[in-house]
């Protein structure tokens, strides 16, 4: 329904009409004439040295491939033996070609089939809307065993073992491992994509189905994959030549292209299953055993909740265990209040009952259960229930109490310090040295922006001339770029560097070189210094000799600079390529952190360097982060970027806006993963240099009756 | 003549004969460049720096995918710097999501907060995801001549289409 109604929305869309402003051609055919096409002297240099490093890399990379062939040759025999059966190649089959015209996504087709399997049958189940289908692949072995089927979509939303099922996690061996975002939905962030789930489905003990359930590894293309073999409604027992778990693998094995085996339990760690850990009670009444396991991963305002229901029987009685995540407290239950002790957890750590829910024990009737809430890195509630007659408050106690005390709480900026007031229309701040001293960048009144110190706002100066930079803060002083660009091409913009002293509120006016076009981003080297990065190499000024020199000639495409807060590095993205490339001033040596693929429509959005100058994060406009430490990259995945990259001051910790809040990103066992969304509703933010953090609040109305901006400063908690 | 036997020609040198393609495409350009950024004088600006820089590039360009595409690419990659560059003043202008709201506003201007909406939904997304929803939607290209443009399998436009639509869904949830 809601997908008829997108399509007729930008159908209509479509219908608005859009035309050309008259003579648009012809002005731009003049436009054209007027200039000529430059030549790539650089461009053909820079290709030459590619091909260099290609050749080198190529070389090296067959004497690594060599060696490395030898080396399993003579030293390692895999212990592994593949089941019986066969290559296959399905890729010309008709039907194949058929559903993959239709099919949204890259079909995955097995490349090895158990002895005596074919391909049967090709579906495909659109009814749901044209791009979200579902492709079936069926395949039929000899006489007296049960098919396979494989399912591809792009949804997974939920499955339920049953009866004794027990599930176990399965790696794939992908490499790099990649944590799924919202948009591969289903099991939604936090989970990591080389992580696939494997169960069999009993009845007395017999195995019945069996069920593996794993994502590709194509960013651009992901999808779910279920190979199913066997039903729980089937009559008979699946027969012997599928029942082998390591059948199922091989499948999966001939799509990935990679290993595929079962986790053994031992070695089920935190990390593959921390966004969606079953906390197992340590303890259960006598005779109750585990009837059910149900899994749901679901999402509400773009991010994914996770939860999960234990069921324990008895031949007449049952318990349940609920258990879900939620960013927001729950709502207080009905009930009295229940002491849980928790001196006496299964693993001894951090445990804080959210004042929001304490814990609360309920009965009505045969029907009792007891709620509580986990309080941590996001909220862990709990509902154990069940309608036994026989089970008194004190065991439904016991065993909420065995589920509690297994969860950390990592800090962060939650605690409300400080609350002020700003200009209604602040879109960003830049602290000093400290939070009584800032700038309030403001875009309109004829100030676009101010600053603040002493308890006053001050005007900076030379801003309303034109366009401007960011500024740099040593100490009491500042620095920023002001360019005004003429409207009369014939006319050279204006281009003048503040000095800014918040100490007297004295500033001096730069001059910046005529060649100067662009914004440029000016630093403070020292107390009497400052340098800027320009097309032709670094400037430097020199406060009481009063000119700029240029002390570093290199001929760079500038588009963007972002210097290190220690000034020792400067990092710039190139005009054409937009590679990000790190130079250091001093020797002019240039690091390429990222080569950007050329004939990509990507590119570069943000970076950002660390307080300590030793780590470069960026964002690539295809929802992907980078971390550039110790000449290594680092990937991280981004969640709806809408702007403002920044790294917490002293911490391993990346922030960004995204459509829900405020995304922190932090390493954690050497890789860098979302860890917490702060869902405040929030119009920027900025860190302090003391690590707080502050928030520009939606607009209020102070206690002086006028609209503005709230600013709260946090710190960590 | 073909596109790709025009550029061919004006890369050995006869660029007069690019006047053609501007002309040709002006309005397929212009329109992709006011569906990229949402208002008249902005487009009219990306129309003309996308054919600059198709200029100062010529030369670069290899007829592997069909030339407009290539011009779009160029407009999106441009588009995206202009972006950056007016960040800070676009950032103002970003509306919080409790002013705009449809139910309180009259009947007659329930068209114009529509657009706005599509407009401000469209440009919430990435370029990857943004440009197939333009051709296709907006531009009536097949998926195959978009896998074609964006120099992309047609799983790959297909499944982008389909990660846009459930980010519009969810932007426009008010207006469905």
């Amino acid at each position: 329904m809601k997908e008829e109604s997108l399509d007729k929305l930008l159908k209509k869309y479509r219908q608005t009409e859009i035309q050309p402003p008259e003579n648009l051609g012809s002005t731009t055919i003049r436009l054209l004439h007027s200039v000529s096409p430059p030549k790539g002297r650089r461009q053909r240099a820079k290709r030459i040295c590619k091909g260099i490093g290609i050749v080198a890399t190529a070389c090296f990379m067959i004497m690594v491939g060599a060696f490395s062939t030898w080396a399993a040759m003579t030293w390692w025999i895999p212990p592994y033996s593949q089941p019986a059966g066969g290559a296959v190649d399905l890729s010309s089959h008709p039907r194949i070609i058929e559903v993959q015209e239709q099919a949204p996504f890259e079909l995955a087709l097995p490349a090895w089939l158990p002895q005596g399997y074919n391909l049967k049958n090709v579906t495909l189940d659109d009814s749901e809307s044209p791009e979200d289908v579902a492709v079936f692949l069926q395949f039929e072995g000899p006489k007296g065993t049960e098919p396979v089927t494989l399912r591809q979509a792009y949804t997974f939303e939920q499955t339920t073992l049953e009866e004794n099922n027990s599930m176990q996690f399965v790696k794939i061996d992908y490499g790099t491992p990649y944590w799924l975002d919202s948009d591969d939905t289903g099991w939604g962030t936090g989970t990591r994509n080389d992580i696939g789930y494997y169960w069999q489905g009993k009845t007395d003990d017999a195995v019945m189905e069996h069920t593996l359930i794993f994502t590709t590894d194509n960013p651009d293309n992901r999808s779910y994959i279920t190979i199913q073999s066997g039903s729980p409604y089937y009559q008979s027992r699946v027969s012997d030549s599928i029942t082998e778990t390591a059948v199922i693998l091989e499948i999966a094995r001939s799509i990935t292209g990679t290993d595929v085996s079962i986790i053994p339990e031992q070695e089920v760690k935190e990390e593959y299953t921390k966004n969606w850990a079953i906390v197992q009670p340590s303890y259960i009444p006598q005779d109750y055993t585990i009837t059910k396991t149900q899994l749901t991963a679901s999402l509400s305002n773009d991010r994914p909740t996770y939860s999960s229901t234990l069921t324990y029987s008895t031949d007449n009685d049952s318990i349940e265990i609920q258990q879900w995540q939620s960013q927001e407290p729950p709502q207080s239950q009905r009930g009295d209040k229940l002491e849980l002790n928790t001196s006496q957890p299964p693993l001894p750590s951090y445990y804080e009952a959210s004042p929001h829910s304490v814990p609360a024990y309920y009965s009505a009737g045969a029907n009792q259960k007891i709620t509580f809430t986990v309080d941590a890195d996001c909220y862990y509630n709990f509902e154990v229930s069940t309608d036994s007659a026989g089970l008194g408050k004190e065991e439904l106690a016991k065993i909420a109490q065995s589920l509690t005390g297994q969860y950390t709480r990592t800090p962060s900026p939650t605690k409300e310090q400080d609350k002020f007031y700003v200009h209604p229309t602040t879109f960003a701040l830049s602290f000093g040295p400290d939070e009584d001293c800032f700038i309030s960048y403001l875009p309109a009144n004829n100030t676009v922006a101010k600053l603040f110190v002493e308890d006053s706002f001050y005007d900076l100066p030379g801003l309303i001339l034109g366009e401007y930079g960011p500024v740099w803060w040593r100490g009491d002083k500042i620095v920023y770029h002001v360019q005004s660009r003429n409207l009369n091409p014939d006319e050279q913009s204006l281009s003048s560097f503040f000095v800014y002293d918040s100490s007297d509120h004295s500033h001096i006016e730069i001059k910046g070189v005529a060649e100067w076009t662009q914004i440029l981003k000016p630093v403070f080297l020292d107390e009497e210094t400052l340098a800027v990065l320009a097309d032709d190499g670094i400037w430097q000024y020199d406060l009481s000799v009063k000119d700029w020199e240029l002390t570093l000639p290199q001929e760079i495409e500038l588009k963007e600079a972002y210097w290190s807060p220690d000034t020792s590095k400067v990092a710039y993205i190139s005009q054409g390529e937009q590679d990000l490339i790190v130079l250091d001033p001093q020797t002019g040596t240039e690091t390429v952190v990222y080569e950007a693929d050329a004939s990509s429509p990507e590119g570069i959005l943000d970076v950002a360097w660390s307080s300590d100058s030793s780590k470069l994060a960026f964002v690539h406009t295809s929802s992907q982060g980078y971390v550039w430490e110790n000449k290594e990259l680092a990937g991280f995945d981004i969640n709806a970027y809408t702007g403002n990259l920044g790294w917490a001051p002293g911490q391993d910790i990346i922030s960004y806006k995204d459509q829900t809040g405020l995304a922190l990103v932090r390493k954690s066992d050497g890789q860098w993963n979302h860890w917490s969304a702060l869902s405040y509703s929030y119009f920027n933010y900025a860190w302090l240099p003391n690590g707080n953090l502050a928030l520009i609040g939606n607009l209020v109305t102070n206690e002086q009756d006028e609209v503005a901006h709230e600013v709260c400063i946090y710190s960590w908690k | 003549m073909e596109d790709q036997e025009i550029v061919q020609r004006c890369q050995q040198g006869e660029t007069q004969l690019l006047d053609d393609l501007v002309l040709k495409h002006e309005n397929s350009l212009y329109r992709f460049c006011f569906y990229l950024c949402g208002n008249a004088d902005t487009a009219t600006d990306l129309f003309q720096e996308t054919w600059l820089k198709a200029l100062h590039n010529l030369h670069k360009y290899k007829a592997k995918g069909a030339f407009l595409g290539w011009l779009f690419t160029i407009a999106a990659n441009h588009y995206r710097d202009y972006y950056r560059k007016r960040k800070r003043r676009q950032s103002i202008l970003h509306r919080h999501p409790e002013i705009v709201r449809p139910d309180y506003i009259a009947d007659h201007v329930i068209h114009a907060e529509e657009k706005l909406l599509i407009q401000q939904a469209l440009e919430s997304l990435d370029e990857p995801l943004r440009i197939p929803i333009i051709l296709f939607y907006f531009e009536g290209y097949a998926m195959d001549t978009i896998a074609d443009m964006m120099q992309v399998p047609v799983g790959t436009v297909k499944s982008r289409l389909h990660r846009a639509k459930k980010r519009l869904k969810k932007q426009l949830e008010v207006l469905l």
